[in-house]
């Protein structure tokens, strides 16, 4: 019987690292990114060589330029992931699995939209109505991007419904408004009206030091605001009872109905808020594209983050410079198409993937499975209890 | 440990600063060319040809073109044409959707210049530093639509489908008033030589979806009894679909007769490189342009027909040279008001929409001395009447 187990035990066992200090974890990180980056530069060179006669320096030079020349836009880019990412933490932390963020940012964008359009004459005539219209925006978008996350979280408290499928499906029904506004907006003469309000400006955030620079301090705020709503509030921890166990948390007498949709709300809110400056800081405009593939990338940096918001800004960082420059090294060298940016995101992410199974596991050989006598039992000849781990 | 970290990010900043110092170069005239999408895009495609012929036959260096792909048409394009003003002298963009954001850019950037393809705004939107452009290319549909007919005429002749069933298709992007003016111009130059022909429109609701192209195509040929298309959408979809049914196929925006080798009959397209070239020269130069609002034509070389296909009709090259040379003499008009009708009456007036407004109202008259003035009050085309003849299916 004994020797039966032994035949079935497996190479290699999975153990959660406890122990780890802090500085390793960074250096870690930092060598997977550095590891990326080499390997990402030379699969870039290896494309580059082939159009141009630029050297691998001067290739360097345009990935730098094309990464830092324009450093407000390439911080408001970090911050837009970074907020989609933020959104959907308290979610996630209670492992209730919200999909939707695209749609609650776009349906938050939208009301802001349809307010610009058609309150512009009122906003043109003082500053005092703009400012009221910009505060307008901002509630309603929070509110409809609220009334947008928490359908499928009264659906799911109360119904027990699936809501990764329901955010997903609320995305769809999303992106058809958003057609349909546009095509009432654009009075059915073209796919969107364009830039709202592009002459007056009523409803566009003031530029103050960038078009962007307050739009970026919101985010800032709201990122501290959620990392200190996790971390040291009573609501932060019962989200985080409510994810370790819902049954744990109605036995301790925790209202979880309550936090379920309490939390789903601050999401919501976020979104909206995130909807809002799109509007009114980003695009003055909108399309089922606006937000791309940010809700889902955001899922993927929060999660690669264990939802930790400092760890999720880095990545972000990471993430934008990579394909801001690469983008620039596409265009410069005519590669035709992105898609050299996209293989490098890839690689970029299975590299964080790989360093953050790392640092939370540990790989421990066994030796007594076959395999590992197999491989390892003529080079031990006979020696008992060599185990060994990586 | 610790003093290995150190070393790595020490590694790590100096290869930054090495990369970061190579940019005291003299800075050369440059041109930026924003596209929606890349080259397996038609639409696309023709648009990067046509640069790259500009910059060749200008004799610029292949570092003077910065050429940016798959530029959403939002904040993206902005910031893509901010940008390219840091250093380009001149910024072109090939999208309708991209307007707004090279209007903005264009704003803030008084220095250089922007030209905006297939735009309706420049004509009023009061900027010395903007431009749009786009091409009588309606009567390279009229050409390819004669094509057509003839096509249908030798279908007739060999008893393979009965002058009734002389039904064309055609797959359309949006209901807007440059697919409207395409296939009715299309239609048109079918009728003036088979004068029995009809057409039936199915809408993508999308310029680029090469799935939906290819099932509509499939649809008007089974479902509608199409016996020919034609399209104005940007993928390969409509033509393979023709290819695989065996049905004759007019392209748009190049030749597809190497994917398409049997069906493929003729394709009419824009050629941009006329319009690029004076531009970029009288930007390099400093002299003033001929417009602000640029009309390709085909004396200006802008509107062409692509080769015709191996198995086009007898007599197209001919028939095409002389409606060429009369559309050229200005003695033929496509929308002359002589040969359509809409609602069974022929038109003596027409308010068509040619200034942009929030309310899209129609500003001016478009019809004089018998004929529809199309893409001559602005270079994008406003020509929206649904004649009879052509049905658009919901």
């Amino acid at each position: 019987m004994n020797e039966n187990k032994k035949t079935h035990a497996p190479l290699f066992s999975i153990i959660k690292r406890d122990d780890l200090p802090l500085y390793k974890s960074i250096i870690i990180r930092v060598l997977a990114f550095i590891i990326t980056f080499i390997l990402a530069m030379f699969i870039c060179y290896a494309t580059v060589s082939k159009k141009s006669d630029d050297g691998y320096i001067k290739m360097m030079s345009t990935f730098f330029t094309g990464a830092t020349n324009r450093p407000w836009k390439l911080a408001m880019d970090v911050c837009l992931l970074l907020a989609f990412a933020i959104a959907i933490v308290p979610a996630f932390k209670m492992k209730y699995w919200n999909m939707g963020a695209n749609g609650q940012v776009l349906m938050g964008a939208l009301i802001s939209i349809i307010l610009m359009f058609y309150l512009n004459d009122f906003a043109s005539k003082s500053t005092f109505n703009n400012i009221l219209l910009i505060v307008l925006m901002l509630v309603s978008s929070i509110a409809v991007s609220i009334l947008w996350a928490v359908i499928p979280a009264i659906f799911k408290v109360y119904f027990n419904t699936n809501e990764t499928l329901f955010t997903l499906m609320m995305n769809y029904v999303a992106s058809g408004i958003v057609g349909y506004v546009n095509y009432i907006l654009a009075k059915g003469k073209e796919e969107s009206p364009g830039i709202i309000n592009l002459t007056s400006k009523s409803g566009w955030l003031p530029t103050i030091v960038d078009k962007y620079f307050i739009a970026i301090v919101i985010i800032i705020l709201i990122t501290v605001f959620v990392y200190f709503y996790m971390k040291k509030t009573k609501h932060g921890y019962e989200i985080s009872v409510v994810g370790d166990s819902i049954n744990t948390a109605k036995y301790v007498g925790m209202n979880t109905k309550k936090i379920i949709i309490r939390t789903i709300c601050l999401s919501g809110a976020i979104c909206g808020i995130i909807g809002f400056i799109y509007a009114s800081s980003i695009n003055h405009s909108i399309s089922a594209n606006t937000c791309g593939s940010l809700g889902f990338t955001g899922v993927l940096v929060a999660w690669l983050a264990n939802f930790s918001p400092i760890i999720i800004a880095g990545i972000s960082f990471v993430l934008v410079f990579l394909s801001s420059g690469t983008s620039k090294i596409s265009s410069v060298y005519k590669l035709g198409n992105n898609d050299i940016s996209n293989v490098i995101i890839g690689l970029l992410f299975f590299s964080i993937l790989i360093c953050e199974f790392f640092i939370r596991f540990k790989l421990k050989l066994n030796s007594q499975s076959t395999l590992y006598k197999l491989i390892f039992g003529e080079l031990l000849n006979g020696k008992k209890g060599g185990e060994g781990q990586c | 440990m610790k003093k290995l970290f150190n070393v790595l990010v020490v590694v790590l900043l100096a290869v930054c600063l090495v990369a970061c110092g190579g940019g005291d170069e003299e800075k050369k005239f440059k041109v930026g060319l924003i596209c929606l999408h890349d080259d397996s895009s038609t639409y696309d495609k023709n648009f990067i040809d046509s640069m790259h012929r500009a910059v060749a036959e200008l004799g610029l260096e292949a570092d003077q073109l910065e050429l940016v792909t798959g530029i959403a048409e939002d904040n993206a394009c902005y910031e893509k044409a901010a940008e390219l003003a840091e250093t380009c002298d001149i910024v072109f963009a090939d999208s309708f959707g991209h307007e707004d954001y090279m209007i903005q850019a264009a704003m803030e950037n008084e220095d250089v210049w922007f030209c905006h393809s297939t735009g309706t705004k420049a004509h009023t939107a009061n900027l010395d530093n903007y431009f749009n452009a786009f091409a009588s290319i309606y009567e390279g549909r009229y050409l390819a639509g004669i094509v057509a007919g003839m096509k249908l005429n030798e279908m007739i002749q060999a008893k393979e489908i009965t002058p009734e069933q002389a039904i064309m298709g055609y797959v359309g992007a949006h209901p807007y008033a440059e697919v409207v003016s395409g296939y009715t111009a299309f239609y048109l130059g079918a009728k003036s030589v088979c004068p029995s022909v009809t057409m039936k429109v199915r809408y993508t609701s999308t310029w680029y979806d090469y799935d939906l192209e290819k099932s509509a195509a499939e649809a008007l040929i089974s479902t509608d009894k199409c016996v020919l298309i034609s399209q104005h959408a940007d993928s390969y979809g409509a033509p393979e679909a023709c290819e695989k049914l065996g049905v004759p196929n007019v392209a748009y925006n190049g030749s597809t007769a190497s994917k398409c080798p049997e069906t493929y009959l003729v394709a009419s397209k824009i050629d941009w490189t006329p319009y690029y070239v004076e531009m970029i020269r009288a930007k390099m130069n400093g002299t003033n342009v001929s417009a602000k609002d640029y009309t390709g034509t085909l004396a200006t070389g802008s509107v062409q027909l692509c080769e015709l296909g191996k198995n086009a009709p007898a007599g197209a090259a001919e028939a095409i040279e002389a409606a060429k040379a009369q559309l050229v003499a200005g003695t033929l008009h496509v929308f002359d008001t002589a040969n359509f009708t809409e609602n069974g009456q022929t038109l003596t007036s027409y308010l068509a929409d040619v200034d942009s407004d929030a309310d899209y109202a129609k500003d001016t008259e478009a019809i004089a001395n018998g004929y529809f003035h199309e893409s001559e009050h602005r270079s994008a085309p406003y020509f929206d009447i649904r004649i009879d003849g052509i049905t658009e299916l919901k």
